[in-house]
């Protein structure tokens, strides 16, 4: 429904040209037009690319041929990003998934290798899935201390934030109780003009709830940093907007 | 062996002869539960032993003595690739490695060789191609893992993201997803050609990723941000496309891997919404299988895909594994 | 919102931020480093990089493959029980810079800035210094290892909640391991990026658990070190004599600072003591009004215990690793301060100086000092002068004697012993007479504090003293002399007074010219001169009533003075014992009845005819009792016959 209202503004926007501007998105590599490109068509927007546009509910759509008696039923449908829905019970279903989709080193110059590693730095038993041999509940352990030279670490996000210097659980993995050292921490990033999140991917962030993603420290649509950055990296201040070292 | 029995369901409704009714998951409220086409899960593929490859004897006893040694497993394959010899190669892109998993000779084979982001693999005959989007280049590997002479004039590249092979005509499709554009590239060296350049219209693509080939030497390519799968024909002609971002079923908001089975079905990978579409070659949406999740037969940020015989590998990147989708009947 | 960040960020600046931006690790263009960028101004990039780091724990952004080749040397030590292996976890990511193989500008990834950051002043790896700690790990504190708790009770696990923690080492997840990050964290502005303060070893202790410390000397004392400065031996701690990073000794980090004078001894195990216990070595200490005893300039003298001679011999006593490095019973030919005193336990005198010791007991048993057993002194002398004394007394066939199993010579079963390790044979009050001054005055006190007696026992070392210690009679450890103790002596065999070792032979007549009381100093501290040479009533029992020559009938006198001028030793050669009476034959001489330390020096020649008494020929110089009873003698006297038992037997009238 956000989607929708979100298309209908700028999608308004495009298609009235004396009262449209460029944003900050159009000048950005985020503009899969091409920067500074506009739309070629009326009805395509520069948002769709990465707000998927929703048809399911105005469009409506053809049920799979050979589905016909299921309506088109898709499970994976029924669980959408709503703020207002349950969790997902996956991590990284928060708005990083999206990032990583796309920035696999093919669409994208920058490949972002997550590895689970790098989501948590503690061991992760939330996405341990007993049933498995190995496979998905090895991924989620660190890597071995050989495969140093052949991997590569980012910083980790899908993780709990202590906003407000209270340890948080986020996405049903909340690593502690209380927190160990509450000094290393700025008790709310916000006012420095990063973002934190809900699981349900909201922005109604209370402690306690509170989560990292991608868009904690880079703002898709573009910003006048480098890197789509919310605050300049010019000494270490985007780091230091977190952690209080 | 981990092959498991889970059976996933399609319903029938086209005029195939053969098929039979399978059983419905229970549990997975997006399958039909009356008769028809059924999928069944075949499988997945997350180490050697998965396939029956059993480590050698010294390997063994090195593991034993080192400790449990996990570099043999599967990280976060991004595409895979069936050769005629029946190997399997995973390009696994955190392991800046291919696996090769030979499943004739009981032999595995790791190929790491200054590898950056190795984003594509394909087989010609028993050469293994790779596309290294990350160092912008192509190279070719032989059956034993040693750097082999590329087969084709490969022309400067932006970001190789995907491979294909039309073995009857001798081609070799590569696309560029920086440079917007397609190259069909003649086996045994030739001018390449190519087709693209960015844009929405027909014949323009932008950010091709994977590629695929059908038996009668047409070539999908899954023009990402396009939110399409663009069809040329034998000599780059554009055909057709098909395919719309949102969130209805059978858009494609991420067309991830690509392949087309002996039916003529066109199977993408979506990675959005985790699942594989099926398609008739005119674009109609046949059906869906998949969905998030790191159960058997459940995809996590899936990526690239290829078929052997009527077998579907679906590149699971981040569960780790390649799940095997049987795309005709099987009963348990 | 940027007015608010500007504001911010020029506000970081202009102030002292509580961060690592206020420490050494600040290595951006705008810090006030010794070592720092040219034009990078970022802080945190020297380590982390939030994509394409190299290891996502902390998304580091150095160059590992030197961390992980197995190239360091690793610490290692006789009392080690864990397993040190090469490098794991955290401490990888320190030894990125401080092993001075990577330049501390290099960098796996910079975003659009070069990877090689240049650094001022031509620094490039870590400079030359303590900090750079080279890819030799001897000499530093190991890290990456599980601690082995249970084999050795003084090492623990940090509490939980202390800021000394257990890191991740081999086993991700699990946090089993000291690395360097268990002791710094390398962003806290605090000395030396410690997680917590070190003052009184109170760092150190979190894991060294030593028993016995609280209340020791080292852990008590006020004395400055160095002398010139604030800070007190207390204070320091651990670091006095350890140096957890660069130290100097093969292992267990031992260090020879020797703060007060400048730069560091060369290697040896006594220059770790001697940095403080040495003349000046630290300041006076308000609370005892002393410094650190000297015993630099003890070891200086004459004769002394060789600390010297031997490096890297010594393996800890004291230890509770187990096996122990060293045989309590010392098998290999050195002796270190260490040999005597547990460093992390001795108590000043009066206290227990050998507190924390083993020792081997008269029976031969092994002892350890603890709270229910209290070491003897002379359970720590045995350890070198018991059984295995000969590695330590080499022959000397020139000076008498020569050494002896002094475990055996104190065994309460001789006939004869000076009383070290139990009240003395000779039980008579006679013997108490002997111990007093004629005039009243006491000869002294015993150790104890209680006046000498037949009951008081002695201990080593109130023979073997400093010769400072000869101001008192009796004990020495009534001498108001500092230091004490057996380490080094003017006079021989590190004698507290002179005793002269003269003794005449068979031709060439008695060894001096004349009686000089000063040949017989040591005995006099404690024997009455008088007694030995007065007249009838204050008297020892060596006399005969009238048959003497001089007429006071003290035979003692009569041999010293008289009509000789023998030495002690030429009748009372072993001190020690009668054990090892070599040339002595004892004659019916009841058991538990004493012989009064009578053993012959090897001069003096046998009786050259038969045992009057007995009748047989003793091959050896005779002392025993006749059937009466009475004490005889039966020898040759310079080749004169006189001493032919008849002649030469006394009865000291009643005692």
């Amino acid at each position: 429904m956000r989607a929708a209202l979100l298309i209908a503004m700028l999608g308004a926007a495009a298609t009235t040209p004396a009262a449209s501007r460029m944003s900050s998105i159009d000048k950005s590599k985020h503009n899969f037009f091409g920067p500074g490109e506009r739309s070629p068509l009326p009805g395509m927007d520069v948002c769709q690319f990465c707000h998927v546009p929703n048809r399911l509910e105005t469009a409506g759509s053809v049920p799979p041929l050979w589905d016909k008696a299921g309506k088109g039923h898709n499970a994976a449908l029924s669980t959408p990003a709503d703020p207002s829905g349950p969790p997902l019970a996956l991590r990284w279903a928060g708005s990083t998934l999206r990032c990583l989709s796309c920035h696999d080193s093919t669409v994208s110059s920058i490949n972002i290798v997550f590895r689970p590693s790098s989501v948590s730095l503690r061991f992760d038993q939330i996405a341990d899935d007993g049933r498995r041999r190995d496979a998905a509940r090895s991924t989620m352990r660190a890597p071995p201390e050989e495969w140093l030279a052949s991997v590569m670490g980012n910083h980790p996000v899908g993780i709990p934030y202590p906003l407000a210097l209270e340890p948080s659980e986020y996405r049903g993995y909340g690593p502690r109780a209380t927190l160990l050292a509450t000094g290393d921490w700025q008790p709310d990033p916000r006012t420095r003009g990063l973002k934190l999140f809900t699981d349900r991917s909201g922005f109604d962030v209370i402690s306690g709830t509170a989560g990292v993603e991608c868009a904690s420290c880079h703002d898709p649509h573009g910003t006048p940093n480098k890197y789509f950055l919310r605050i300049p990296k010019e000494r270490s201040e985007l780091c230091l907007g977190c952690h209080r070292k | 062996m981990s092959r498991l029995v889970a059976i996933l369901a399609l319903a029938a409704a086209c005029a195939h002869s053969g098929r039979q009714v399978g059983e419905a998951r229970p549990d997975d409220p997006s399958w039909p539960r009356d008769g028809g086409l059924r999928i069944a899960y075949a499988g997945e593929l997350h180490e050697p032993d998965d396939v029956g490859i059993q480590r050698g004897f010294f390997a063994r006893v090195w593991r034993f003595i080192t400790g449990n040694d996990e570099s043999d497993e599967l990280y976060r394959p991004y595409a895979v690739a069936v050769a005629e010899d029946g190997r399997i190669a995973v390009a696994d892109p955190g392991r800046r490695a291919v696996h090769v998993f030979d499943r004739r000779k009981h032999d595995y084979l790791r190929i790491k060789a200054q590898l950056r982001y190795p984003a594509a693999v394909v087989f010609i005959g028993s050469t293994l191609l790779v596309a290294d989007a990350d160092a912008r280049t192509l190279a070719a590997f032989h059956a034993d893992g040693n750097p082999a002479p590329l087969p084709v004039e490969v022309p400067p590249l932006q970001r190789p993201a995907g491979l294909a092979l039309d073995a009857r005509r001798g081609v070799l499709y590569l696309s560029d997803s920086a440079a917007h554009r397609v190259y069909a590239l003649p086996l045994g060296g030739g001018q390449p050609r190519s087709v693209g350049g960015r844009g929405s219209a027909l014949g323009e693509l932008n950010f091709p990723t994977h590629l695929a080939v059908d038996g009668a030497g047409s070539l999908y390519v899954c023009d990402a941000m396009n939110f399409r799968i663009q069809i040329f024909d034998a000599d780059l002609r554009p055909l057709r496309t098909f395919g719309q971002g949102g969130d209805a079923l059978g858009d494609l908001p991420r067309p991830k891997g690509l392949a087309v089975d002996r039916e003529g079905h066109v199977l993408i990978v979506e990675g959005y919404f985790d699942l594989v579409q099926v398609f008739s070659a005119e674009g109609e949406l046949l059906g869906v299988f998949g969905g998030s999740g790191n159960q058997p037969g459940k995809l996590w940020l899936p990526g690239g895909a290829a078929i052997e015989g009527h077998n579907l590998f679906v590149a699971d990147t981040f569960n780790a594994r390649v799940q095997v989708y049987d795309l005709e009947r099987r009963t348990p | 919102m940027s007015t608010a960040l500007l504001l911010s960020a020029l506000l970081a600046q202009t102030q002292p931020m509580p961060d690592v931006r206020s420490t050494k690790h600040n290595l951006s263009s705008n810090s006030t480093n010794t070592v720092h960028a040219v034009s990078e101004d970022g802080v945190c990039v020297f380590c982390h990089i939030p994509h394409k780091a190299a290891k996502s724990k902390p998304v580091w952004n150095r160059d590992l493959s030197y961390q992980t080749s197995g190239l360091y040397n690793v610490y290692t030590s006789t009392t080690l029980d864990s397993n040190v292996g090469q490098p794991n976890g955290a401490s990888k990511l320190c030894l990125s810079c401080h092993d001075g193989t990577l330049a501390i500008g290099s960098l796996l990834n910079n975003n659009l800035g070069p990877t090689t950051v240049q650094m001022a002043n031509g620094v490039t790896t870590m400079p030359v210094g303590p900090r750079n700690l080279g890819t030799d790990l001897r000499d530093d504190h190991p890290v990456s290892m599980v601690p082995n708790v249970g084999s050795d009770p003084e090492i623990v696990v940090p509490p939980a909640g202390d800021y000394v923690q257990l890191k991740e080492g081999a086993t991700p997840g699990v946090a089993d391991s000291v690395q360097c990050t268990s002791c710094h964290d390398p962003h806290l502005p605090t000395y030396k990026f410690l997680v917590k303060s070190n003052t009184r070893g109170a760092l150190c202790t979190t894991c060294h658990s030593k028993p016995g410390w609280i209340g020791s000397a080292h852990e008590q004392s006020m004395a400055a070190y160095p002398a010139s400065g604030t800070q007190v031996v207390s204070d320091l701690a651990c670091l006095s004599c350890h140096a957890p990073h660069n130290g100097q000794s093969p292992s267990r980090l031992l260090q020879t600072n020797n703060l007060s004078f400048g730069a560091p001894f060369p290697w040896n195990e006594e220059n770790v003591c001697y940095s403080c216990h040495q003349s000046g070595g630290t300041g006076i200490d308000p609370g005892t009004g002393r410094g650190a005893p000297d015993i630099k300039t003890q070891m200086g003298k004459a004769t002394h215990h060789p600390v010297e001679l031997a490096v890297d011999q010594h393996q800890p006593v004291f230890t509770t690793h187990l096996p122990e490095p060293e045989s309590v019973l010392n098998s290999n030919l050195h002796v270190e301060c260490a040999d005597c005193h547990n460093p992390h336990q001795v108590r000043p005198l009066p206290g227990n100086v050998h507190k924390g010791m083993k020792g081997i007991s008269l029976s031969g048993a092994t002892v350890i000092d603890n709270a229910a057993v209290d070491l003897k002194q002379y359970e720590v002398c045995f350890r070198c002068h018991g059984d295995t004394f000969a590695t330590f007394i080499p022959p000397a066939p020139t000076r008498p004697p020569s050494g002896s199993n002094k475990r055996t010579e104190f065994q309460t079963t001789n006939g004869a012993y000076h009383p070290v390790a139990g009240a003395g044979r000779n039980q008579s009050s006679f013997l108490n007479n002997v111990l007093d001054a004629p005039d009243g005055q006491l000869k002294g006190n015993d150790w104890q504090g209680n006046r000498l007696s037949r009951s008081s026992t002695l201990l080593c070392s109130d023979c073997h003293n400093s010769e400072a210690t000869n101001n008192v009679n009796g004990s020495a450890r009534n001498s108001s002399a500092f230091p004490k103790g057996p380490h080094g002596s003017v006079n021989q065999r590190i004698l507290r007074a002179n005793m002269s070792f003269a003794v005449g032979s068979m031709n060439g007549g008695p060894p001096f010219g004349g009686y000089n009381t000063n040949n017989f100093a040591l005995c006099f501290l404690c024997h009455d001169e008088q007694r030995l040479r007065g007249a009838t009533v204050n008297r020892s029992n060596f006399y005969q009533p009238g048959n003497v020559s001089s007429g006071n009938g003290n035979l003692h006198n009569l041999h010293l003075v008289d009509k000789t001028n023998a030495n002690c030793m030429e009748c009372h050669y072993n001190i020690h014992s009668n054990v090892e009476a070599a040339n002595t034959d004892y004659r019916n001489i009841p058991s538990g009845s004493p012989s009064h330390l009578i053993n012959f020096a090897p001069t003096v020649v046998r009786f050259n005819g038969a045992d009057p008494y007995y009748g047989d020929r003793p091959t050896k110089p005779r002392y025993g009792r006749n059937p009466s009873g009475q004490p005889y003698c039966l020898l040759q006297c310079h080749g004169s016959d006189k001493m032919n038992g008849t002649d030469s037997t006394y009865a000291p009238p009643s005692p």
